[in-house]
């Protein structure tokens, strides 16, 4: 029998469920949430408590009525675990970001999905900001000549009241703020431009997590980017793109703005079409593919390829460190 | 080295506390407060050295510098004892950071007092060979003049941080004279340096919004000592058994005056940070800038502004919010008449504070507090001018604020 819509279960209950999906799924006719699947007890009451009609479960296992789609909301380092678990119950997956902690672990994720005959889906949520798909469409329409360069500053100074210690600890996040924050940059990189080469990439840790990484790399055209990431501090958070005929600068968050600045050093400020009214929006259109992809076959904006591609790449930046010589490196 | 390019000819710290840094080899190590200014600070430097950190948190989500290092970094309630025992196991030194920083007065003291007991109890159930604690050099209170060493006598105060620290020093010492607790006590000056909120960010906020109206001719001493010269102590005093059931003052290499160290932060607000006025000047300005909360009172109506029991800062952010309020519905002459007398903050768009009370007392005591005993006892050794330890934070706060970002 066809499926009509999407029966799902979250798998974890972390922050990402607790903000974003289940007040979009709760009461969504369009999907019917399940349950959430949270180990940790009093995690798992509070959000019974917060949410109305919201079914909690301490394990995938006592599920009781029917599922056919899940999200995966875990720590990192359980992403292929819980993900590869749902996918031979022939149980279709959104997986968050990252999708894996290497790309073995990705090609085995994709590979159990192709067996199983379900579908495989990474959260890269980024490709539903509008700002990032007109930057994609400046790019290829070549609005203003040839791309030449991208600078990209994302800092903010992290003080999430996080429930556990799966951001800060290696073997549970596999790395810091370039696994965390980076594979989403490295997502709009792939999305914009194909795959980079690496030519250099820099962190402060001291083989734990870092909390700033300056990435470059190169494309084929001659294109080059340097990437610089924080979790100690607010950095311009700006795309700066580089044209043959002018700069623009957009917000790396879904904001409307953008600057122009023309060769000829006119400077427009504008706003970017179909703005982005409803924060949630990205995310409504992201689960709204996923639902397309499994019940109707549609191809989503995501792509599993460019996700395992860009932990390739991560992979590839943690082998090739160098220090990075700071203020706050201090010996 | 510390720190980058920038930075290549300050001092070497970790070659400064190599030495000490061998005691702590193989040795396990509990931090709490650990993700705060000095805590963190103290583990950067003992990650340099082979020993095992426990550094205790009470969030993780703001353990992120923390999490660059090779230590062990452990979530609990120093008020629930139970919670962190497994982490007491085996240990050898342990630096007791954490204080009742934020919540009610209560919740604070129940941190400051409760926790530390249960500090002490830990480290008495698993013969911690020394134990450290982090009080203040405000528990002697503003004395007036000349030095002020260990055994300068407390003065009476009201604060509710220094009663804390105070509290907390008794607490400490009853154990070491009842049961030999190998305990030391700190008392440090302002500390300042990299990621130091009250003596360096909280400080360039304020600049950027305030400054501060002086008295020509009248400056008091500030008793400052410069991060890693109080981490040099807290290493050096922790290992070192004549420093047990003692309470030590740390100091830095030198006594500034105020002035100097608001005339420092001006390199980083690019703002004039204090304007000096003869006695009658001030007085004149003081009592303009005091007309404001009557005006406020009529213009407000039913927002009592009482001038008696608002604090001075605070009084003059509610009178700004309320004259910038006003002046939006105002015609321009009235405008005119009405902020005649502050013409001066008005072209800078900053607030001219007058230093009163405590404040001023604070800022204008001519006392200095001294380390000899912590130099004699167990070899204390400042090593940061003022100006160095600057120009540290200088260069770090640029970073920090994204105007040197470079590599």
């Amino acid at each position: 029998m066809m499926m009509s819509k999407l029966k799902l279960v979250i798998v974890g209950g972390g922050a990402i469920t607790e903000s974003v999906y289940i007040p979009i799924l709760l009461n969504n006719s369009d999907f019917q949430l399940m349950a959430v699947i949270e180990q940790n007890g009093e995690r798992g009451k509070y959000l019974k408590e917060n949410f109305e009609g919201l079914t909690i479960y301490d394990s995938l296992h006592k599920v009781d009525e029917a599922f056919n789609a899940a999200i995966v909301a875990t720590p990192n380092y359980l992403h292929k675990e819980v993900s590869i678990a749902l996918l031979k119950k022939g149980v279709h997956v959104l997986v968050e970001k990252p999708m894996a902690l290497s790309s073995a672990d990705c090609e085995e994720m994709r590979s159990q999905a192709n067996q199983n005959g379900v579908k495989l889906m990474v959260g890269m949520v980024r490709r539903y900001y509008t700002n990032m798909q007109m930057v994609k469409e400046i790019i290829e329409a070549k609005t203003f000549g040839e791309l030449v360069s991208l600078s990209i500053k994302e800092g903010y100074v992290f003080n999430w009241p996080v429930t556990s210690d799966s951001l800060i600890n290696k073997r549970k996040s596999g790395g810091g703020v370039l696994i965390d924050i980076g594979v989403h940059v490295l997502d709009l990189l792939f999305y914009w431009l194909g795959r980079p080469n690496l030519v250099n990439y820099y962190d402060d840790s001291f083989n734990q997590i870092e909390a700033e990484c300056l990435i470059s790399l190169s494309w084929p055209t001659g294109v080059v980017s340097n990437v610089q990431l924080s979790r100690l501090r607010e950095l311009p958070n700006t795309i700066e793109l580089t044209f043959e005929k002018g700069v623009v600068v957009v917000d790396v968050r879904p904001s409307d703005r953008v600057d122009i600045s023309l060769s000829n050093k006119l400077l427009i400020n504008g706003k970017v079409a179909k703005p982005v009214t409803d924060k949630m929006k990205p995310f409504k259109k992201q689960l709204q593919e996923f639902s397309e992809l499994v019940l109707k076959g549609r191809v989503a904006r995501t792509s599993i390829r460019d996700a395992e591609e860009g932990i390739t790449l991560i992979q590839n930046c943690y082998d090739r460190r160098k220090n990075l010589s700071e203020m706050y490196q201090y010996y | 080295m510390i720190g980058g390019k920038t930075c290549q000819k300050c001092i070497n710290i970790i070659k400064i506390v190599k030495e000490v840094l061998e005691k702590f080899k193989g040795k396990i190590i509990v931090v709490t407060g650990a993700n705060g200014f000095i805590g963190c600070r103290l583990i950067e430097l003992l990650s340099a050295t082979n020993c095992e950190i426990r550094a205790l948190v009470r969030n993780f989500g703001s353990s992120i510098r923390l999490a660059r290092l090779p230590i062990s970094i452990v979530q609990g309630d120093i008020l629930d004892k139970e919670s962190i025992r497994e982490y007491f196991k085996g240990v050898d030194y342990v630096f007791h950071c954490a204080y009742g920083s934020s919540g009610s007065s209560q919740m604070r003291r129940k941190i400051d007092i409760d926790g530390t007991r249960n500090v002490i109890e830990l480290s008495k159930e698993f013969n911690c060979k020394g134990l450290l604690f982090l009080s203040t050099i405000s528990v002697y209170g503003l004395h007036g003049v000349g030095e002020v060493t260990e055994e300068t006598p407390y003065l009476k105060s009201s604060d509710d941080y220094v009663l804390n620290k105070r509290a907390v020093e008794q607490l400490v010492t009853e154990h070491y004279l009842s049961s030999q607790l190998p305990a030391v006590i700190l008392q440090p000056t302002g500390v300042y340096g990299p990621w130091a909120k009250s003596y360096g960010l909280k400080q360039i906020k304020y600049f950027k919004l305030k400054y501060y109206a002086l008295e020509k001719g009248v400056d008091g001493i500030a008793n400052l000592v410069y991060v890693d010269d109080l981490v040099q102590a807290m290493l050096k005093s922790v290992v070192n058994t004549n420093a047990y059931g003692n309470k030590y003052i740390i100091s830095g290499l030198e006594h500034i005056e105020w002035k100097e160290f608001f005339s420092a932060f001006e390199s980083i607000t690019g703002n004039r940070n204090y304007v000096e006025y003869s006695g009658d000047e001030l007085s004149k300005f003081y009592k303009m800038d005091q007309r404001r909360p009557s005006f406020l009172k009529a213009l407000l109506g039913s927002l009592t502004v009482k001038k008696k029991e608002i604090k001075n800062l605070r009084k003059y952010v509610i009178i700004d919010f309320a004259i910038n309020l006003f002046s939006r519905f105002s015609s321009k002459k009235l405008k005119k008449n009405l902020l005649s007398h502050s013409v001066e903050e008005r072209s800078s768009n900053r607030n001219r504070v007058f230093l009163e009370g405590e404040i001023r007392q604070f800022y204008t005591t001519r006392s200095a507090a001294l380390s000899r005993k912590a130099t004699k006892d167990f070899g204390y050794d400042p090593k940061f001018g003022f100006k160095q330890g600057f120009e540290i934070l200088k260069n770090w706060y640029y970073w920090f604020s994204g105007q040197n970002s470079e590599r």
